[in-house]
Protein backbone atom coordinates (compact mmCIF):
# COMPACT_ATOMS: atom_id res chain seq x y z
CA UNK A 1 0.00 0.00 0.00
CA UNK A 2 2.88 2.16 0.82
CA UNK A 3 4.59 1.68 -2.43
CA UNK A 4 1.55 2.37 -4.43
CA UNK A 5 1.16 5.93 -2.34
CA UNK A 6 4.60 6.68 -2.81
CA UNK A 7 4.10 6.74 -6.88
CA UNK A 8 0.81 8.07 -6.79
CA UNK A 9 1.77 10.91 -4.48
CA UNK A 10 5.02 11.02 -6.46
CA UNK A 11 3.34 11.01 -9.84
CA UNK A 12 1.03 13.91 -8.62
CA UNK A 13 3.73 16.02 -7.66
CA UNK A 14 5.91 15.72 -10.69
CA UNK A 15 3.15 16.44 -12.98
CA UNK A 16 2.84 19.78 -10.91
CA UNK A 17 6.71 20.31 -10.97
CA UNK A 18 7.23 19.13 -15.38
CA UNK A 19 5.26 23.01 -15.62
CA UNK A 20 6.88 24.69 -13.01
CA UNK A 21 9.44 27.03 -14.01
CA UNK A 22 13.30 26.20 -14.08
CA UNK A 23 15.14 28.38 -12.15
CA UNK A 24 18.70 29.42 -11.71
CA UNK A 25 20.18 27.70 -8.23
CA UNK A 26 20.07 31.11 -6.37
CA UNK A 27 16.69 31.90 -8.08
CA UNK A 28 16.12 34.76 -9.98
CA UNK A 29 14.57 37.65 -7.51
CA UNK A 30 16.70 40.40 -9.31
CA UNK A 31 15.46 40.02 -12.62
CA UNK A 32 11.94 40.91 -13.96
CA UNK A 33 11.14 37.64 -15.72
CA UNK A 34 7.90 39.24 -17.05
CA UNK A 35 10.04 41.48 -19.12
CA UNK A 36 11.87 40.38 -22.47
CA UNK A 37 14.38 42.71 -24.26
CA UNK A 38 14.35 41.67 -27.79
CA UNK A 39 17.42 43.39 -29.64
CA UNK A 40 20.61 42.85 -32.13
CA UNK A 41 23.42 43.37 -30.48
CA UNK A 42 27.93 43.05 -30.71
CA UNK A 43 29.59 40.78 -28.26
CA UNK A 44 32.36 42.27 -26.56
CA UNK A 45 33.28 39.37 -24.53
CA UNK A 46 32.35 35.79 -23.33
CA UNK A 47 33.68 34.99 -19.41
CA UNK A 48 33.30 31.46 -18.84
CA UNK A 49 33.76 30.81 -15.26
CA UNK A 50 31.67 29.77 -12.36
CA UNK A 51 29.07 30.10 -11.14
CA UNK A 52 27.22 31.37 -14.39
CA UNK A 53 28.86 32.04 -18.14
CA UNK A 54 28.26 36.24 -18.69
CA UNK A 55 27.92 37.43 -22.03
CA UNK A 56 28.82 41.17 -22.62
CA UNK A 57 27.16 42.72 -25.45
CA UNK A 58 26.32 46.60 -26.71
CA UNK A 59 23.28 47.26 -27.82
CA UNK A 60 23.06 50.56 -29.84
CA UNK A 61 19.77 52.41 -29.81
CA UNK A 62 17.49 54.30 -32.06
CA UNK A 63 19.52 57.36 -30.97
CA UNK A 64 23.25 55.32 -31.36
CA UNK A 65 23.67 55.51 -27.67
CA UNK A 66 25.75 52.82 -26.99
CA UNK A 67 25.11 50.55 -23.70
CA UNK A 68 26.69 47.53 -22.69
CA UNK A 69 24.92 44.91 -20.86
CA UNK A 70 26.09 41.37 -18.83
CA UNK A 71 23.70 38.85 -19.39
CA UNK A 72 23.93 35.69 -17.27
CA UNK A 73 24.02 31.93 -18.53
CA UNK A 74 24.76 28.62 -17.09
CA UNK A 75 27.27 27.25 -15.81
CA UNK A 76 30.23 26.40 -17.90
CA UNK A 77 29.91 22.51 -17.78
CA UNK A 78 26.02 23.00 -18.77
CA UNK A 79 27.02 25.27 -21.19
CA UNK A 80 29.32 22.66 -22.98
CA UNK A 81 26.98 20.27 -22.39
CA UNK A 82 24.39 22.57 -24.72
CA UNK A 83 27.32 22.95 -27.43
CA UNK A 84 29.13 25.88 -26.08
CA UNK A 85 32.89 26.56 -25.40
CA UNK A 86 34.36 29.87 -24.35
CA UNK A 87 35.11 30.40 -28.23
CA UNK A 88 31.64 30.19 -29.05
CA UNK A 89 30.83 33.99 -28.90
CA UNK A 90 34.14 36.77 -29.64
CA UNK A 91 34.31 40.39 -29.68
CA UNK A 92 32.99 41.62 -32.61
CA UNK A 93 30.17 38.96 -33.22
CA UNK A 94 26.60 39.95 -34.44
CA UNK A 95 24.04 38.80 -32.35
CA UNK A 96 20.11 38.90 -31.96
CA UNK A 97 19.04 38.18 -27.88
CA UNK A 98 16.01 37.87 -26.07
CA UNK A 99 16.70 37.75 -22.19
CA UNK A 100 15.40 39.23 -18.83
CA UNK A 101 16.28 42.74 -17.86
CA UNK A 102 17.74 42.89 -14.45
CA UNK A 103 14.89 45.39 -12.13
CA UNK A 104 17.10 47.81 -11.26
CA UNK A 105 18.08 49.13 -14.58
CA UNK A 106 22.08 48.39 -14.04
CA UNK A 107 22.72 46.88 -17.01
CA UNK A 108 22.08 43.12 -16.35
CA UNK A 109 20.28 40.34 -17.45
CA UNK A 110 19.23 36.55 -17.77
CA UNK A 111 18.78 34.32 -20.02
CA UNK A 112 17.03 30.96 -19.26
CA UNK A 113 16.04 27.71 -21.00
CA UNK A 114 12.83 27.76 -23.13
CA UNK A 115 12.15 31.61 -22.88
CA UNK A 116 15.10 33.12 -24.33
CA UNK A 117 16.97 33.16 -27.38
CA UNK A 118 20.61 33.76 -28.90
CA UNK A 119 21.23 33.68 -32.64
CA UNK A 120 24.35 33.96 -34.02
CA UNK A 121 24.87 33.60 -37.83
CA UNK A 122 20.92 32.18 -38.01
CA UNK A 123 21.65 29.58 -36.10
CA UNK A 124 20.00 29.25 -32.23
CA UNK A 125 22.13 28.49 -30.00
CA UNK A 126 20.98 26.10 -27.45
CA UNK A 127 20.27 26.72 -23.46
CA UNK A 128 19.48 23.52 -23.09
CA UNK A 129 21.84 20.93 -21.63
CA UNK A 130 19.77 17.91 -22.96
CA UNK A 131 19.72 19.07 -26.67
CA UNK A 132 22.84 20.30 -27.77
CA UNK A 133 23.04 22.90 -31.37
CA UNK A 134 26.67 22.56 -32.68
CA UNK A 135 27.48 26.53 -32.95
CA UNK A 136 27.78 27.45 -37.11
CA UNK A 137 31.56 27.83 -37.69
CA UNK A 138 33.56 31.27 -38.36
CA UNK A 139 34.52 31.17 -42.12
CA UNK B 1 -15.12 7.55 2.94
CA UNK B 2 -16.57 10.76 1.66
CA UNK B 3 -17.41 11.28 -2.04
CA UNK B 4 -14.70 13.89 -2.05
CA UNK B 5 -11.88 11.50 -1.03
CA UNK B 6 -12.96 9.01 -3.56
CA UNK B 7 -12.79 11.64 -6.15
CA UNK B 8 -9.07 12.93 -4.71
CA UNK B 9 -8.33 9.22 -5.11
CA UNK B 10 -9.46 8.69 -8.60
CA UNK B 11 -7.98 12.25 -9.63
CA UNK B 12 -4.83 11.01 -8.26
CA UNK B 13 -5.14 7.88 -10.03
CA UNK B 14 -5.69 9.40 -13.34
CA UNK B 15 -2.59 11.87 -12.77
CA UNK B 16 -0.78 8.24 -11.81
CA UNK B 17 -1.99 6.71 -15.22
CA UNK B 18 -0.17 9.14 -17.67
CA UNK B 19 2.84 9.88 -16.11
CA UNK B 20 3.35 6.74 -14.98
CA UNK B 21 5.77 4.53 -17.19
CA UNK B 22 5.10 0.25 -16.83
CA UNK B 23 7.06 -1.15 -14.63
CA UNK B 24 8.38 -4.21 -16.33
CA UNK B 25 9.60 -7.19 -14.71
CA UNK B 26 13.55 -7.49 -13.80
CA UNK B 27 15.48 -9.38 -15.56
CA UNK B 28 18.28 -11.16 -13.79
CA UNK B 29 21.04 -10.73 -16.43
CA UNK B 30 22.71 -7.29 -16.25
CA UNK B 31 21.51 -5.90 -19.06
CA UNK B 32 23.76 -3.38 -20.90
CA UNK B 33 23.81 0.42 -19.82
CA UNK B 34 22.42 1.54 -23.58
CA UNK B 35 19.22 -0.86 -23.16
CA UNK B 36 15.82 0.36 -23.16
CA UNK B 37 14.49 -3.37 -21.55
CA UNK B 38 14.29 -2.92 -17.55
CA UNK B 39 17.38 -2.44 -15.69
CA UNK B 40 19.10 -5.69 -13.59
CA UNK B 41 17.82 -5.37 -10.31
CA UNK B 42 20.11 -2.94 -7.58
CA UNK B 43 21.60 -1.04 -10.62
CA UNK B 44 21.49 2.72 -10.08
CA UNK B 45 25.17 3.17 -11.62
CA UNK B 46 25.57 5.63 -14.26
CA UNK B 47 25.36 9.02 -14.20
CA UNK B 48 22.14 10.73 -13.25
CA UNK B 49 21.09 14.61 -14.50
CA UNK B 50 17.87 16.52 -12.49
CA UNK B 51 16.85 18.00 -9.15
CA UNK B 52 14.92 18.46 -6.08
CA UNK B 53 11.31 19.72 -6.34
CA UNK B 54 12.60 23.23 -4.09
CA UNK B 55 14.39 25.52 -5.61
CA UNK B 56 15.36 29.16 -5.60
CA UNK B 57 13.19 31.00 -3.62
CA UNK B 58 10.06 29.30 -4.06
CA UNK B 59 9.61 26.28 -2.18
CA UNK B 60 7.15 23.99 -4.51
CA UNK B 61 7.06 20.90 -2.21
CA UNK B 62 4.08 22.30 0.15
CA UNK B 63 5.10 19.64 2.51
CA UNK B 64 7.73 22.04 4.68
CA UNK B 65 7.23 21.47 7.97
CA UNK B 66 6.37 24.44 10.15
CA UNK B 67 9.53 25.31 11.78
CA UNK B 68 10.39 25.91 15.68
CA UNK B 69 10.95 29.47 16.48
CA UNK B 70 14.58 29.71 16.23
CA UNK B 71 14.66 27.94 12.90
CA UNK B 72 12.19 30.75 11.42
CA UNK B 73 13.99 33.57 13.14
CA UNK B 74 17.03 31.92 10.91
CA UNK B 75 14.83 31.10 7.80
CA UNK B 76 13.53 34.86 7.99
CA UNK B 77 17.54 36.10 8.14
CA UNK B 78 18.13 33.57 5.67
CA UNK B 79 15.97 35.39 3.30
CA UNK B 80 15.98 38.74 3.91
CA UNK B 81 17.57 39.72 0.84
CA UNK B 82 14.38 38.20 -1.37
CA UNK B 83 12.30 41.27 0.50
CA UNK B 84 14.56 43.73 -1.10
CA UNK B 85 14.31 41.51 -4.75
CA UNK B 86 17.32 40.76 -4.27
CA UNK B 87 18.97 37.09 -4.85
CA UNK B 88 20.15 35.64 -1.64
CA UNK B 89 23.16 36.77 -0.03
CA UNK B 90 23.66 35.29 2.84
CA UNK B 91 23.58 31.85 0.97
CA UNK B 92 26.46 29.62 2.01
CA UNK B 93 27.59 27.93 -1.01
CA UNK B 94 28.01 32.13 -2.53
CA UNK B 95 31.51 31.49 -0.75
CA UNK B 96 31.75 28.10 -1.29
CA UNK B 97 30.69 26.21 1.03
CA UNK B 98 29.74 22.94 1.03
CA UNK B 99 26.24 21.88 0.07
CA UNK B 100 24.86 19.62 3.02
CA UNK B 101 22.51 17.17 2.18
CA UNK B 102 19.46 17.25 0.32
CA UNK B 103 20.78 20.47 -0.90
CA UNK B 104 23.71 18.32 -2.91
CA UNK B 105 20.95 17.48 -5.27
CA UNK B 106 19.71 21.37 -5.93
CA UNK B 107 22.99 22.76 -7.05
CA UNK B 108 21.53 24.27 -10.12
CA UNK B 109 21.87 21.97 -13.22
CA UNK B 110 24.71 19.57 -12.37
CA UNK B 111 24.58 15.90 -13.01
CA UNK B 112 26.02 13.25 -10.41
CA UNK B 113 27.03 9.72 -10.93
CA UNK B 114 26.66 6.75 -8.78
CA UNK B 115 29.16 3.82 -8.68
CA UNK B 116 28.43 0.87 -6.70
CA UNK B 117 31.21 -1.23 -5.39
CA UNK B 118 30.89 -4.40 -3.25
CA UNK B 119 30.16 -2.83 0.22
CA UNK B 120 30.38 0.97 -0.58
CA UNK B 121 28.34 3.15 -2.77
CA UNK B 122 29.56 6.52 -4.12
CA UNK B 123 27.96 9.39 -5.24
CA UNK B 124 30.23 11.61 -7.12
CA UNK B 125 28.44 14.91 -7.51
CA UNK B 126 30.14 17.81 -10.18
CA UNK B 127 28.55 20.56 -8.18
CA UNK B 128 32.55 21.31 -6.28
CA UNK B 129 33.39 18.21 -6.22
CA UNK B 130 31.88 16.78 -3.84
CA UNK B 131 31.21 13.24 -3.09
CA UNK B 132 30.01 10.64 -0.30
CA UNK B 133 30.35 7.36 0.92
CA UNK B 134 27.41 5.24 1.47
CA UNK B 135 28.40 2.20 3.77
CA UNK B 136 26.61 -0.88 2.35
CA UNK B 137 28.60 -3.51 4.56
CA UNK B 138 25.09 -4.00 6.99
CA UNK B 139 26.97 -0.73 9.46
CA UNK B 140 24.16 0.78 11.48
CA UNK B 141 24.84 4.54 11.84
CA UNK B 142 26.68 5.52 14.49
CA UNK B 143 25.39 7.12 17.41
CA UNK B 144 28.71 9.38 17.60
CA UNK B 145 30.38 10.16 14.42
CA UNK B 146 32.78 12.36 15.94
CA UNK B 147 33.34 15.99 14.13
CA UNK B 148 29.87 17.51 13.34
CA UNK B 149 30.30 16.91 9.01
CA UNK B 150 29.25 18.96 5.89
CA UNK B 151 27.88 15.94 4.29
CA UNK B 152 27.57 13.68 7.09
CA UNK B 153 27.99 10.11 7.62
CA UNK B 154 25.82 7.63 5.22
CA UNK B 155 25.02 3.87 5.52
CA UNK B 156 22.35 2.45 3.42
CA UNK B 157 20.60 -0.97 2.47
CA UNK B 158 18.43 -2.25 -0.10
CA UNK B 159 14.76 -2.23 0.77
CA UNK B 160 12.95 -4.49 -2.45
CA UNK B 161 14.70 -2.50 -5.50
CA UNK B 162 15.08 0.90 -3.14
CA UNK B 163 18.24 2.10 -2.17
CA UNK B 164 17.86 2.85 1.41
CA UNK B 165 20.56 5.84 2.27
CA UNK B 166 20.68 7.16 5.85
CA UNK B 167 22.66 10.38 6.98
CA UNK B 168 23.14 12.06 10.40
CA UNK B 169 26.14 14.00 12.05
CA UNK B 170 25.40 17.14 9.83
CA UNK B 171 27.07 20.88 11.05
CA UNK B 172 24.79 22.93 11.06
CA UNK B 173 26.34 25.46 8.76
CA UNK B 174 24.51 24.32 5.35
CA UNK B 175 20.63 25.31 3.83
CA UNK B 176 18.44 22.56 3.47
CA UNK B 177 17.51 23.97 -0.25
CA UNK B 178 18.05 27.36 -2.07
CA UNK B 179 15.16 29.27 -0.66
CA UNK B 180 17.46 28.37 3.12
CA UNK B 181 15.49 26.31 5.21
CA UNK B 182 17.79 25.71 7.89
CA UNK B 183 18.58 22.94 9.96
CA UNK B 184 20.30 21.63 13.14
CA UNK B 185 22.88 19.40 13.72
CA UNK B 186 20.22 17.16 14.78
CA UNK B 187 19.39 16.73 11.39
CA UNK B 188 18.74 13.37 10.00
CA UNK B 189 17.81 12.50 6.48
CA UNK B 190 16.96 9.56 4.34
CA UNK B 191 17.26 9.18 0.75
CA UNK B 192 15.38 6.19 -0.99
CA UNK B 193 16.12 6.47 -4.65
CA UNK B 194 13.35 4.33 -7.13
CA UNK B 195 14.65 3.40 -10.58
CA UNK B 196 11.60 3.13 -12.05
CA UNK B 197 12.52 2.35 -15.20
CA UNK B 198 16.08 2.10 -16.90
CA UNK B 199 16.22 5.56 -17.85
CA UNK B 200 14.37 7.48 -14.98
CA UNK B 201 15.31 7.08 -10.96
CA UNK B 202 13.35 9.12 -8.30
CA UNK B 203 14.22 10.56 -5.37
CA UNK B 204 12.11 10.80 -1.84
CA UNK B 205 14.18 12.41 0.71
CA UNK B 206 12.87 12.78 4.19
CA UNK B 207 14.25 15.15 6.79
CA UNK B 208 13.90 14.73 10.15
CA UNK B 209 15.28 17.29 12.43
CA UNK B 210 12.99 17.85 15.96
CA UNK B 211 15.62 20.38 17.02
CA UNK B 212 14.31 22.47 14.17
CA UNK B 213 11.04 21.31 12.88
CA UNK B 214 7.54 20.54 14.28
CA UNK B 215 7.94 16.63 12.11
CA UNK B 216 9.55 14.91 9.11
CA UNK B 217 9.24 16.19 5.93
CA UNK B 218 9.92 15.04 2.63
CA UNK B 219 11.53 16.19 -0.80
CA UNK B 220 10.57 14.48 -4.16
CA UNK B 221 13.25 14.96 -7.25
CA UNK B 222 13.33 12.71 -10.17
CA UNK B 223 16.95 12.18 -12.22
CA UNK B 224 17.49 11.13 -15.95
CA UNK B 225 20.22 8.77 -16.83
CA UNK B 226 22.70 10.03 -19.39
CA UNK B 227 24.94 7.65 -20.62
CA UNK B 228 27.12 9.67 -22.58
CA UNK B 229 27.95 12.03 -20.18
CA UNK B 230 30.85 12.32 -17.89
CA UNK B 231 30.91 14.20 -14.52
CA UNK B 232 33.28 17.08 -15.21
CA UNK B 233 35.53 19.13 -13.25
CA UNK B 234 33.60 21.85 -11.07
CA UNK B 235 35.11 23.77 -8.12
CA UNK B 236 33.90 26.44 -6.41
CA UNK B 237 36.46 29.72 -6.35
CA UNK B 238 36.81 31.77 -3.79
CA UNK B 239 37.55 34.43 -6.30
CA UNK B 240 34.91 33.42 -9.31
CA UNK B 241 32.16 33.61 -5.79
CA UNK B 242 33.62 37.15 -4.95
CA UNK B 243 33.35 38.53 -8.16
CA UNK B 244 29.57 36.91 -9.22
CA UNK B 245 28.16 38.70 -5.51
CA UNK B 246 29.66 42.00 -6.41
CA UNK B 247 28.95 42.30 -9.86
CA UNK B 248 26.05 40.32 -10.88
CA UNK B 249 24.21 39.73 -7.49
CA UNK B 250 24.25 43.33 -5.95
CA UNK B 251 25.31 44.95 -9.24
CA UNK B 252 26.14 48.70 -8.76
CA UNK B 253 27.07 48.99 -12.75
CA UNK B 254 26.30 51.99 -14.79
CA UNK B 255 24.79 52.46 -17.77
Amino acid sequence: MQRRLFHLFSAAVLLFLAFAPLFAHHGTPSYDLTKTISTKASVTSLEWNNPHCLLHFDIKDEKGTVRNWAVEMYNPLYMSRAGWNKDTLKAGDEIEISFHPSKNGAGNGIVRIGDSRIVFRGVALSLDEDNPVVPPGRN
Amino acid sequence: MSIRFVWLIAGILVLGAFSLPARGQTGQAKESKNSTSAPAAHDLEGVWSGRLGTVGGTNINKDTAPMLPWAKAKFDYNAADLKKGMSLTHDPTFHCDPTGVPRVYSTGLHPFEIVQTANRIFLFYESNHIWRTVWMDGRPLPKDTGEPLWMGYSVGRWDGDDLVIETAGFNDKTWLDAAGSPHSDALQVVERFRRVDHDTLRLEVTIEDPKAYTRPWKMLGEFKFKPTWEIGEDFCLGEDADKFVKSILNPTRKP
